[in-house]
Protein backbone atom coordinates (compact mmCIF):
# COMPACT_ATOMS: atom_id res chain seq x y z
CA UNK A 1 0.00 0.00 0.00
CA UNK A 2 2.80 2.17 0.63
CA UNK A 3 3.34 1.96 -2.95
CA UNK A 4 0.23 3.12 -3.91
CA UNK A 5 0.01 6.57 -6.12
CA UNK A 6 -3.34 6.91 -4.50
CA UNK A 7 -3.15 9.50 -1.10
CA UNK A 8 -5.45 10.61 1.18
CA UNK A 9 -5.81 12.35 4.57
CA UNK A 10 -5.84 9.89 7.24
CA UNK A 11 -6.21 10.39 11.10
CA UNK A 12 -3.48 9.87 13.13
CA UNK A 13 -5.24 9.21 16.16
CA UNK A 14 -7.93 6.20 14.83
CA UNK A 15 -6.59 5.97 11.22
CA UNK A 16 -9.81 6.72 9.43
CA UNK A 17 -9.07 7.76 6.18
CA UNK A 18 -11.02 11.11 4.70
CA UNK A 19 -12.73 12.26 1.46
CA UNK A 20 -13.00 14.44 0.04
CA UNK A 21 -10.26 16.68 1.57
CA UNK A 22 -11.19 18.41 5.52
CA UNK A 23 -9.70 19.66 8.46
CA UNK A 24 -11.57 17.31 11.15
CA UNK A 25 -11.61 13.95 11.34
CA UNK A 26 -15.38 12.61 10.30
CA UNK A 27 -15.00 9.76 12.90
CA UNK A 28 -13.03 10.78 16.08
CA UNK A 29 -12.68 14.70 15.55
CA UNK A 30 -9.31 14.50 15.60
CA UNK A 31 -6.90 17.59 14.05
CA UNK A 32 -4.01 15.78 12.58
CA UNK A 33 -4.33 14.49 9.18
CA UNK A 34 -1.99 13.01 7.09
CA UNK A 35 -1.56 13.17 3.57
CA UNK A 36 -0.56 9.28 3.20
CA UNK A 37 -0.86 6.66 0.41
CA UNK A 38 -4.24 4.53 0.89
CA UNK A 39 -5.41 1.09 -1.37
CA UNK A 40 -6.64 2.23 -4.59
CA UNK A 41 -8.80 -0.83 -4.52
CA UNK A 42 -12.75 -0.30 -5.27
CA UNK A 43 -15.89 -1.93 -6.27
CA UNK A 44 -18.14 0.01 -9.11
CA UNK A 45 -21.21 0.66 -7.14
CA UNK A 46 -22.91 3.09 -9.42
CA UNK A 47 -22.19 4.22 -12.86
CA UNK A 48 -23.71 7.00 -15.06
CA UNK A 49 -22.99 7.92 -18.48
CA UNK A 50 -23.14 11.72 -18.72
CA UNK A 51 -25.03 13.63 -21.37
CA UNK A 52 -25.08 16.87 -20.58
CA UNK A 53 -22.53 18.95 -19.19
CA UNK A 54 -21.90 22.71 -18.00
CA UNK A 55 -18.09 22.99 -18.51
CA UNK A 56 -17.42 23.18 -22.56
CA UNK A 57 -14.32 20.60 -22.77
CA UNK A 58 -16.61 18.10 -20.99
CA UNK A 59 -19.46 19.40 -23.84
CA UNK A 60 -16.87 18.32 -26.73
CA UNK A 61 -16.49 14.63 -25.05
CA UNK A 62 -19.84 13.72 -24.30
CA UNK A 63 -21.13 10.71 -23.28
CA UNK A 64 -18.51 11.22 -20.27
CA UNK A 65 -18.77 8.52 -17.73
CA UNK A 66 -18.47 8.84 -14.46
CA UNK A 67 -18.64 6.04 -11.46
CA UNK A 68 -18.74 6.00 -8.08
CA UNK A 69 -16.33 3.81 -6.08
CA UNK A 70 -16.68 2.54 -2.81
CA UNK A 71 -12.94 1.86 -1.54
CA UNK A 72 -11.66 -1.13 0.45
CA UNK A 73 -10.15 1.48 3.11
CA UNK A 74 -13.28 3.03 3.37
CA UNK A 75 -14.20 6.19 1.32
CA UNK A 76 -17.18 6.58 -1.31
CA UNK A 77 -15.24 8.63 -4.42
CA UNK A 78 -16.62 9.67 -7.52
CA UNK A 79 -14.42 8.85 -10.39
CA UNK A 80 -14.16 9.89 -14.01
CA UNK A 81 -14.39 6.47 -15.79
CA UNK A 82 -13.83 4.61 -19.05
CA UNK A 83 -16.92 3.94 -21.21
CA UNK A 84 -16.80 -0.04 -20.69
CA UNK A 85 -16.96 -0.10 -16.82
CA UNK A 86 -19.17 -2.03 -15.66
CA UNK A 87 -21.44 -1.99 -12.33
CA UNK A 88 -19.71 -3.98 -9.77
CA UNK A 89 -16.71 -4.73 -11.70
CA UNK A 90 -13.50 -4.61 -9.41
CA UNK A 91 -11.69 -1.29 -9.98
CA UNK A 92 -8.34 0.88 -8.99
CA UNK A 93 -8.57 4.25 -8.64
CA UNK A 94 -5.92 6.55 -9.60
CA UNK A 95 -4.92 10.12 -9.78
CA UNK A 96 -4.55 12.00 -12.63
CA UNK A 97 -3.62 15.42 -13.85
CA UNK A 98 -6.02 17.32 -15.67
CA UNK A 99 -5.18 20.20 -17.95
CA UNK A 100 -4.88 23.29 -15.33
CA UNK A 101 -2.83 21.02 -13.02
CA UNK A 102 -6.08 20.06 -10.87
CA UNK A 103 -5.24 16.40 -9.65
CA UNK A 104 -8.54 14.35 -10.33
CA UNK A 105 -9.59 10.47 -9.90
CA UNK A 106 -10.11 8.12 -12.38
CA UNK A 107 -11.74 4.76 -12.21
CA UNK A 108 -9.80 1.56 -14.10
CA UNK A 109 -11.26 -1.83 -14.10
CA UNK A 110 -8.84 -4.19 -12.70
CA UNK A 111 -10.35 -6.67 -15.58
CA UNK A 112 -7.14 -7.62 -17.90
CA UNK A 113 -8.90 -6.85 -20.86
CA UNK A 114 -9.23 -2.99 -19.63
CA UNK A 115 -5.46 -3.05 -17.76
CA UNK A 116 -4.08 -1.34 -21.37
CA UNK A 117 -5.98 1.22 -21.01
CA UNK A 118 -4.87 4.39 -19.60
CA UNK A 119 -5.39 8.14 -18.71
CA UNK A 120 -3.95 10.42 -21.33
CA UNK A 121 -2.02 13.02 -18.97
CA UNK A 122 -1.99 15.54 -21.83
CA UNK A 123 -5.29 15.04 -23.81
CA UNK A 124 -7.78 14.55 -20.66
CA UNK A 125 -9.10 11.48 -22.54
CA UNK A 126 -8.94 7.38 -22.38
CA UNK A 127 -6.95 6.10 -24.83
CA UNK A 128 -4.86 2.87 -25.26
CA UNK A 129 -1.19 2.77 -23.93
CA UNK A 130 0.95 2.45 -27.45
CA UNK A 131 3.89 -0.32 -27.18
CA UNK B 1 -23.39 7.13 13.95
CA UNK B 2 -26.79 7.53 14.56
CA UNK B 3 -28.29 10.04 17.31
CA UNK B 4 -30.77 9.34 20.20
CA UNK B 5 -33.93 9.92 18.93
CA UNK B 6 -36.27 12.71 20.89
CA UNK B 7 -40.03 13.64 20.88
CA UNK B 8 -40.43 17.07 20.51
CA UNK B 9 -43.60 18.68 22.33
CA UNK B 10 -46.86 19.50 20.12
CA UNK B 11 -47.14 22.44 17.92
CA UNK B 12 -50.04 23.26 20.02
CA UNK B 13 -52.01 26.76 19.57
CA UNK B 14 -49.42 27.61 16.11
CA UNK B 15 -51.10 28.87 12.91
CA UNK B 16 -49.91 28.82 9.49
CA UNK B 17 -51.14 31.05 6.84
CA UNK B 18 -51.66 32.79 3.55
CA UNK B 19 -49.99 30.83 1.30
CA UNK B 20 -48.15 33.08 -1.28
CA UNK B 21 -46.22 32.37 -4.41
CA UNK B 22 -45.23 34.96 -6.56
CA UNK B 23 -44.99 34.08 -10.24
CA UNK B 24 -42.20 32.37 -11.37
CA UNK B 25 -39.91 33.70 -14.34
CA UNK B 26 -37.46 31.59 -16.14
CA UNK B 27 -35.01 34.39 -15.96
CA UNK B 28 -34.95 38.00 -14.29
CA UNK B 29 -32.37 40.65 -14.20
CA UNK B 30 -34.45 41.67 -10.75
CA UNK B 31 -32.65 40.42 -7.47
CA UNK B 32 -33.24 37.76 -4.79
CA UNK B 33 -34.66 40.87 -2.31
CA UNK B 34 -37.65 41.92 -5.36
CA UNK B 35 -39.02 38.24 -5.32
CA UNK B 36 -38.76 38.07 -1.23
CA UNK B 37 -40.41 41.52 -1.11
CA UNK B 38 -43.20 40.73 -3.69
CA UNK B 39 -43.92 37.88 -1.56
CA UNK B 40 -43.79 39.77 1.70
CA UNK B 41 -45.96 42.48 0.50
CA UNK B 42 -48.07 39.78 -0.69
CA UNK B 43 -48.55 38.37 2.73
CA UNK B 44 -48.94 41.27 4.04
CA UNK B 45 -52.23 42.10 2.22
CA UNK B 46 -53.86 38.89 2.64
CA UNK B 47 -53.65 39.20 5.87
CA UNK B 48 -54.61 42.91 6.21
CA UNK B 49 -51.82 43.38 8.75
CA UNK B 50 -49.73 46.34 8.29
CA UNK B 51 -45.48 45.98 8.06
CA UNK B 52 -44.91 46.58 11.60
CA UNK B 53 -46.97 44.05 12.68
CA UNK B 54 -44.21 41.45 11.29
CA UNK B 55 -42.02 40.73 13.71
CA UNK B 56 -40.13 37.91 12.61
CA UNK B 57 -38.28 37.09 9.30
CA UNK B 58 -36.93 33.73 8.14
CA UNK B 59 -35.10 33.45 4.68
CA UNK B 60 -34.27 31.03 2.53
CA UNK B 61 -32.04 31.89 -0.84
CA UNK B 62 -29.14 31.04 -2.51
CA UNK B 63 -28.78 34.24 -4.37
CA UNK B 64 -28.77 36.56 -1.48
CA UNK B 65 -25.11 36.93 -0.92
CA UNK B 66 -22.95 38.97 0.17
CA UNK B 67 -26.21 40.07 1.60
CA UNK B 68 -28.12 38.02 4.85
CA UNK B 69 -31.56 38.31 6.19
CA UNK B 70 -29.97 40.93 8.23
CA UNK B 71 -29.90 43.06 4.85
CA UNK B 72 -33.44 42.67 4.12
CA UNK B 73 -34.45 43.97 7.54
CA UNK B 74 -32.89 47.17 6.21
CA UNK B 75 -33.69 46.85 2.39
CA UNK B 76 -37.39 46.28 3.42
CA UNK B 77 -37.36 49.02 6.23
CA UNK B 78 -38.39 46.73 8.81
CA UNK B 79 -37.72 46.65 12.70
CA UNK B 80 -37.72 42.86 14.27
CA UNK B 81 -37.14 40.70 17.00
CA UNK B 82 -36.44 36.96 15.32
CA UNK B 83 -34.58 36.58 12.18
CA UNK B 84 -33.73 33.32 10.68
CA UNK B 85 -31.75 31.93 7.53
CA UNK B 86 -32.01 28.82 6.30
CA UNK B 87 -29.66 27.35 4.38
CA UNK B 88 -31.23 24.23 3.50
CA UNK B 89 -32.23 24.13 0.02
CA UNK B 90 -35.15 21.48 -0.29
CA UNK B 91 -35.91 20.97 3.19
CA UNK B 92 -35.96 24.74 4.06
CA UNK B 93 -39.63 25.54 3.94
CA UNK B 94 -40.36 23.03 6.74
CA UNK B 95 -37.64 23.98 9.08
CA UNK B 96 -38.74 27.26 8.87
CA UNK B 97 -42.15 26.34 9.91
CA UNK B 98 -40.48 24.31 12.71
CA UNK B 99 -38.17 27.19 14.07
CA UNK B 100 -41.08 29.65 13.67
CA UNK B 101 -43.62 27.68 15.37
CA UNK B 102 -41.20 27.44 18.49
CA UNK B 103 -40.53 31.21 18.62
CA UNK B 104 -44.30 31.92 18.84
CA UNK B 105 -44.98 29.12 21.50
CA UNK B 106 -42.55 30.82 23.64
CA UNK B 107 -43.33 34.28 22.88
CA UNK B 108 -40.10 35.62 21.48
CA UNK B 109 -41.72 37.06 18.27
CA UNK B 110 -45.64 37.55 16.81
CA UNK B 111 -45.91 37.11 13.34
CA UNK B 112 -43.04 35.30 11.36
CA UNK B 113 -42.85 35.62 7.61
CA UNK B 114 -41.31 32.63 6.25
CA UNK B 115 -40.05 33.29 2.56
CA UNK B 116 -38.12 31.01 0.45
CA UNK B 117 -37.35 32.95 -2.82
CA UNK B 118 -34.40 33.67 -5.68
CA UNK B 119 -33.31 35.57 -8.63
CA UNK B 120 -32.41 33.96 -11.91
CA UNK B 121 -30.36 35.80 -14.16
CA UNK B 122 -29.16 34.10 -17.30
CA UNK B 123 -25.29 32.47 -17.28
CA UNK B 124 -25.92 32.75 -12.90
CA UNK B 125 -26.98 28.52 -12.72
CA UNK B 126 -23.21 27.41 -13.47
CA UNK B 127 -21.92 29.76 -10.35
CA UNK B 128 -24.17 28.07 -8.00
CA UNK B 129 -23.36 24.40 -8.98
CA UNK B 130 -19.86 24.88 -9.02
CA UNK B 131 -19.35 26.61 -6.34
CA UNK B 132 -22.47 24.69 -4.37
CA UNK B 133 -19.78 23.70 -1.66
CA UNK B 134 -15.91 22.80 -0.81
CA UNK B 135 -16.92 18.73 -1.00
CA UNK B 136 -18.81 19.44 -4.29
CA UNK B 137 -16.21 21.99 -5.70
CA UNK B 138 -13.31 19.32 -4.75
CA UNK B 139 -15.05 15.63 -5.35
CA UNK B 140 -18.06 16.26 -7.33
CA UNK B 141 -18.39 19.18 -9.70
CA UNK B 142 -15.31 18.47 -11.75
CA UNK B 143 -16.79 14.73 -12.57
CA UNK B 144 -18.24 15.96 -15.71
CA UNK B 145 -19.36 19.77 -14.39
CA UNK B 146 -22.87 18.39 -14.83
CA UNK B 147 -23.95 20.10 -11.35
CA UNK B 148 -26.49 18.19 -9.38
CA UNK B 149 -27.24 15.79 -12.24
CA UNK B 150 -24.44 13.95 -12.15
CA UNK B 151 -24.74 12.95 -8.50
CA UNK B 152 -28.55 12.36 -8.37
CA UNK B 153 -27.51 10.38 -11.70
CA UNK B 154 -25.42 7.91 -10.08
CA UNK B 155 -28.16 7.72 -6.73
CA UNK B 156 -30.89 7.43 -9.01
CA UNK B 157 -29.06 4.42 -11.11
CA UNK B 158 -28.67 2.51 -7.88
CA UNK B 159 -31.81 3.48 -6.54
CA UNK B 160 -34.16 2.57 -9.64
CA UNK B 161 -31.90 -1.11 -9.74
CA UNK B 162 -32.01 -2.12 -5.72
CA UNK B 163 -35.14 -1.09 -5.08
CA UNK B 164 -36.80 -2.34 -8.30
CA UNK B 165 -37.57 1.00 -10.02
CA UNK B 166 -37.73 1.53 -13.88
CA UNK B 167 -38.61 4.55 -15.64
CA UNK B 168 -41.73 3.51 -16.85
CA UNK B 169 -42.81 3.81 -12.51
CA UNK B 170 -40.98 7.12 -12.79
CA UNK B 171 -43.43 7.71 -16.34
CA UNK B 172 -45.93 7.32 -13.81
CA UNK B 173 -45.15 9.69 -11.06
CA UNK B 174 -44.34 12.63 -13.64
CA UNK B 175 -47.60 12.33 -15.99
CA UNK B 176 -49.91 12.84 -13.19
CA UNK B 177 -47.80 15.51 -11.49
CA UNK B 178 -47.69 17.40 -15.01
CA UNK B 179 -51.61 16.86 -14.99
CA UNK B 180 -51.71 18.53 -11.49
CA UNK B 181 -49.26 21.07 -12.86
CA UNK B 182 -52.22 21.61 -15.73
CA UNK B 183 -54.20 23.57 -13.15
CA UNK B 184 -52.00 25.93 -11.95
CA UNK B 185 -51.42 28.75 -12.75
CA UNK B 186 -48.16 29.73 -11.92
CA UNK B 187 -46.42 26.62 -13.07
CA UNK B 188 -44.06 27.44 -16.16
CA UNK B 189 -45.00 24.05 -17.74
CA UNK B 190 -48.42 23.87 -18.12
CA UNK B 191 -48.51 21.14 -21.09
CA UNK B 192 -49.76 17.98 -19.49
CA UNK B 193 -47.06 15.27 -20.58
CA UNK B 194 -47.77 11.44 -21.68
CA UNK B 195 -46.00 8.35 -20.97
CA UNK B 196 -44.45 8.24 -24.71
CA UNK B 197 -43.09 12.52 -23.77
CA UNK B 198 -41.66 11.16 -20.47
CA UNK B 199 -39.96 7.73 -21.92
CA UNK B 200 -38.50 9.73 -25.34
CA UNK B 201 -37.16 12.71 -23.84
CA UNK B 202 -33.74 13.29 -24.47
CA UNK B 203 -30.74 11.32 -22.41
CA UNK B 204 -29.31 13.86 -19.74
CA UNK B 205 -27.40 11.71 -17.61
CA UNK B 206 -27.56 7.90 -16.61
CA UNK B 207 -31.09 7.02 -15.86
CA UNK B 208 -32.00 11.00 -15.76
CA UNK B 209 -33.60 12.32 -18.96
CA UNK B 210 -35.32 15.80 -19.81
CA UNK B 211 -38.31 15.37 -17.89
CA UNK B 212 -36.81 14.23 -14.78
CA UNK B 213 -35.02 17.45 -14.27
CA UNK B 214 -36.60 20.44 -12.97
CA UNK B 215 -36.50 23.83 -14.91
CA UNK B 216 -34.19 26.77 -12.77
CA UNK B 217 -35.98 30.16 -12.62
CA UNK B 218 -36.64 32.90 -10.27
CA UNK B 219 -39.90 33.43 -7.61
CA UNK B 220 -40.57 33.11 -3.96
CA UNK B 221 -42.97 30.97 -1.74
CA UNK B 222 -43.89 32.03 1.53
CA UNK B 223 -46.00 32.08 4.69
CA UNK B 224 -47.05 33.56 7.52
CA UNK B 225 -47.15 31.71 11.07
CA UNK B 226 -48.58 33.26 14.66
CA UNK B 227 -50.77 32.02 16.85
CA UNK B 228 -54.38 30.63 15.98
CA UNK B 229 -55.91 32.86 18.10
CA UNK B 230 -54.65 35.87 16.49
CA UNK B 231 -55.28 34.12 12.87
CA UNK B 232 -59.12 33.30 14.53
CA UNK B 233 -58.95 37.20 15.39
CA UNK B 234 -58.08 38.38 11.69
CA UNK B 235 -60.75 35.56 10.08
CA UNK B 236 -57.24 33.90 8.07
CA UNK B 237 -58.05 29.88 7.53
CA UNK B 238 -55.27 28.45 8.94
CA UNK B 239 -53.43 24.89 9.32
CA UNK B 240 -52.03 23.73 12.34
CA UNK B 241 -48.69 21.43 12.11
CA UNK B 242 -49.29 18.55 14.35
CA UNK B 243 -46.31 16.53 14.01
CA UNK B 244 -42.84 17.54 12.37
CA UNK B 245 -39.47 16.33 12.39
CA UNK B 246 -35.72 16.92 10.95
CA UNK B 247 -32.91 14.82 10.81
CA UNK B 248 -29.36 15.75 8.63
CA UNK B 249 -26.64 13.45 7.17
CA UNK B 250 -28.85 10.35 8.65
CA UNK B 251 -27.46 6.73 7.25
CA UNK B 252 -24.01 8.57 6.46
CA UNK B 253 -22.16 5.10 5.92
CA UNK B 254 -24.17 4.16 3.27
CA UNK B 255 -22.20 3.90 0.44
CA UNK B 256 -24.88 5.05 -2.20
CA UNK B 257 -27.95 6.76 -0.73
CA UNK B 258 -31.33 4.60 -1.26
CA UNK B 259 -33.24 6.65 1.90
CA UNK B 260 -32.38 9.32 4.32
CA UNK B 261 -32.97 10.77 7.34
CA UNK B 262 -37.41 10.69 7.18
CA UNK B 263 -36.82 6.71 8.16
CA UNK B 264 -35.64 8.20 11.76
CA UNK B 265 -38.82 9.67 12.72
CA UNK B 266 -42.04 9.16 10.35
CA UNK B 267 -43.13 6.75 13.17
CA UNK B 268 -42.82 9.77 15.30
CA UNK B 269 -45.02 11.76 13.59
CA UNK B 270 -47.51 9.37 13.03
CA UNK B 271 -48.07 8.49 16.80
CA UNK B 272 -47.89 12.21 17.62
CA UNK B 273 -50.58 13.25 14.95
CA UNK B 274 -52.87 10.36 16.21
CA UNK B 275 -53.18 9.02 12.75
CA UNK B 276 -51.39 6.93 10.08
CA UNK B 277 -50.26 8.07 5.80
CA UNK B 278 -53.52 5.71 5.01
CA UNK B 279 -55.49 8.52 6.68
CA UNK B 280 -53.27 11.16 4.70
CA UNK B 281 -55.82 13.60 2.47
CA UNK B 282 -52.51 14.68 0.32
CA UNK B 283 -48.41 14.13 0.22
CA UNK B 284 -46.31 16.86 -0.99
CA UNK B 285 -42.65 15.59 -1.37
CA UNK B 286 -39.49 16.96 -2.55
CA UNK B 287 -39.14 16.53 -6.01
CA UNK B 288 -35.85 17.24 -7.57
CA UNK B 289 -35.90 14.49 -8.97
CA UNK B 290 -38.50 11.95 -9.44
CA UNK B 291 -37.20 9.09 -7.63
CA UNK B 292 -36.29 10.81 -4.69
CA UNK B 293 -40.41 11.14 -4.48
CA UNK B 294 -40.49 7.43 -3.92
CA UNK B 295 -37.84 7.30 -1.86
CA UNK B 296 -39.70 9.76 0.76
CA UNK B 297 -42.97 7.40 -0.12
CA UNK B 298 -40.84 4.43 1.03
CA UNK B 299 -39.38 6.69 4.26
CA UNK B 300 -42.54 8.18 5.40
CA UNK B 301 -43.74 5.15 5.50
CA UNK B 302 -46.61 5.13 2.75
CA UNK B 303 -45.52 1.89 1.57
CA UNK B 304 -42.61 -0.34 2.04
CA UNK B 305 -38.76 -0.10 1.74
CA UNK B 306 -38.58 -1.62 -2.44
CA UNK B 307 -42.31 -0.99 -2.91
CA UNK B 308 -42.63 2.19 -4.05
CA UNK B 309 -43.36 1.47 -7.72
CA UNK B 310 -45.91 -0.96 -6.89
CA UNK B 311 -47.46 1.30 -4.72
CA UNK B 312 -47.74 4.09 -7.24
CA UNK B 313 -48.96 1.30 -9.80
CA UNK B 314 -52.12 1.21 -7.28
CA UNK B 315 -52.56 4.54 -6.30
CA UNK B 316 -53.75 7.45 -8.06
CA UNK B 317 -51.32 10.21 -7.31
CA UNK B 318 -53.48 12.84 -9.42
CA UNK B 319 -55.70 15.58 -7.39
CA UNK B 320 -59.05 14.23 -8.13
CA UNK B 321 -58.00 10.02 -8.80
CA UNK B 322 -59.36 8.60 -5.55
CA UNK B 323 -56.16 7.69 -3.94
CA UNK B 324 -53.13 10.03 -2.92
CA UNK B 325 -52.92 13.51 -4.51
CA UNK B 326 -49.29 13.92 -4.76
CA UNK B 327 -47.37 17.21 -5.23
CA UNK B 328 -50.90 18.81 -6.42
CA UNK B 329 -49.47 21.83 -7.80
CA UNK B 330 -47.30 20.01 -10.40
CA UNK B 331 -44.66 20.54 -8.05
CA UNK B 332 -41.15 21.64 -9.42
CA UNK B 333 -41.49 19.40 -12.33
CA UNK B 334 -44.15 21.48 -13.37
CA UNK B 335 -43.64 24.63 -12.01
CA UNK B 336 -39.96 25.05 -12.09
CA UNK B 337 -37.63 25.43 -9.77
CA UNK B 338 -37.51 29.29 -8.13
CA UNK B 339 -33.72 28.15 -5.67
CA UNK B 340 -35.05 27.88 -2.45
CA UNK B 341 -38.41 29.13 -2.82
CA UNK B 342 -38.44 24.87 -4.44
CA UNK B 343 -37.92 23.89 -0.46
CA UNK B 344 -41.14 26.16 0.08
CA UNK B 345 -43.57 24.96 -2.78
CA UNK B 346 -45.15 21.90 -0.81
CA UNK B 347 -45.77 23.37 2.44
CA UNK B 348 -47.13 26.20 0.69
CA UNK B 349 -49.09 24.58 -1.38
CA UNK B 350 -50.13 21.98 1.48
CA UNK B 351 -51.31 25.07 3.50
CA UNK B 352 -53.42 26.18 0.36
CA UNK B 353 -55.30 22.71 -0.13
CA UNK B 354 -56.10 22.08 3.51
CA UNK B 355 -57.19 25.53 3.81
CA UNK B 356 -59.80 25.69 0.82
CA UNK B 357 -57.19 28.26 -0.95
CA UNK B 358 -56.11 25.84 -3.87
CA UNK B 359 -55.23 27.60 -6.83
CA UNK B 360 -55.50 25.14 -9.04
CA UNK B 361 -57.29 21.77 -8.55
CA UNK B 362 -58.65 20.75 -5.08
CA UNK B 363 -58.05 18.10 -3.63
CA UNK B 364 -61.98 17.22 -2.38
CA UNK B 365 -62.04 17.25 1.40
CA UNK B 366 -58.58 17.94 2.33
CA UNK B 367 -58.07 18.16 5.77
CA UNK B 368 -54.73 16.27 6.26
CA UNK B 369 -51.01 16.82 4.60
CA UNK B 370 -48.04 15.20 4.96
CA UNK B 371 -45.11 17.55 3.39
CA UNK B 372 -41.56 16.89 2.85
CA UNK B 373 -38.57 18.29 2.19
CA UNK B 374 -34.94 17.06 0.99
CA UNK B 375 -31.91 19.26 0.46
CA UNK B 376 -28.31 20.27 0.31
CA UNK B 377 -26.19 17.73 -1.93
CA UNK B 378 -23.03 18.94 -0.65
CA UNK B 379 -21.06 15.77 -1.67
CA UNK B 380 -22.89 12.64 -3.27
CA UNK B 381 -26.52 13.11 -1.49
CA UNK B 382 -28.73 15.55 -0.15
CA UNK B 383 -28.00 15.96 3.81
CA UNK B 384 -31.43 17.55 4.94
CA UNK B 385 -34.64 16.06 5.97
CA UNK B 386 -37.78 17.48 7.17
CA UNK B 387 -41.17 16.57 7.40
CA UNK B 388 -44.33 17.91 8.91
CA UNK B 389 -47.93 17.24 9.04
CA UNK B 390 -50.65 19.58 8.56
CA UNK B 391 -53.98 19.87 9.39
CA UNK B 392 -56.25 22.59 8.27
CA UNK B 393 -59.29 24.31 10.61
CA UNK B 394 -62.45 24.07 9.70
CA UNK B 395 -63.78 27.52 10.11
Amino acid sequence: MNDSPLRMLVCADCGWVQYPRRDICCNCLGAELVDSPVSEKGTVIARSELHHSLDPFFVEQLPWMIVSVKLQCGPMVIAHAHPDTQLHCATRIVPVAREGGSIELAAVPVDSKQADLKWNAGGDCWEKEEE
Amino acid sequence: MGMRSCNPKPYDGVALVVPITVPYVKTSERSAAYFIGRALAAMIERARLRKADIDGLAVASFSLAPDTVVSLAEHFGMELGYLEQLPFGGASGVMAARRAARSIQAGDAEVIACIGGDAHASGTFQDLVANFSNFSREAAYPYGAAGPNAVFSLMAEHYMSTQNVARDDLATLCVAQRENGSYFPHALLRNPITNSDYLTARQIAGPLHLLDCVMPCAGAEGFLVMSQERAVSLGLPFAAMLAAGERHNAFSSDPVAFRAGWARYAGRLYEQAGFGPSEMDLLQTYDDYPFVCLMQMEDLGFCEKGEAARFIKHTALTCDGGGLPHNTSGGQLACGQAGAAGGFLGIVEALRQVTGQALGKSVPAAQRAMVSGYGMVNYDRGVCTAAAILEGSSV
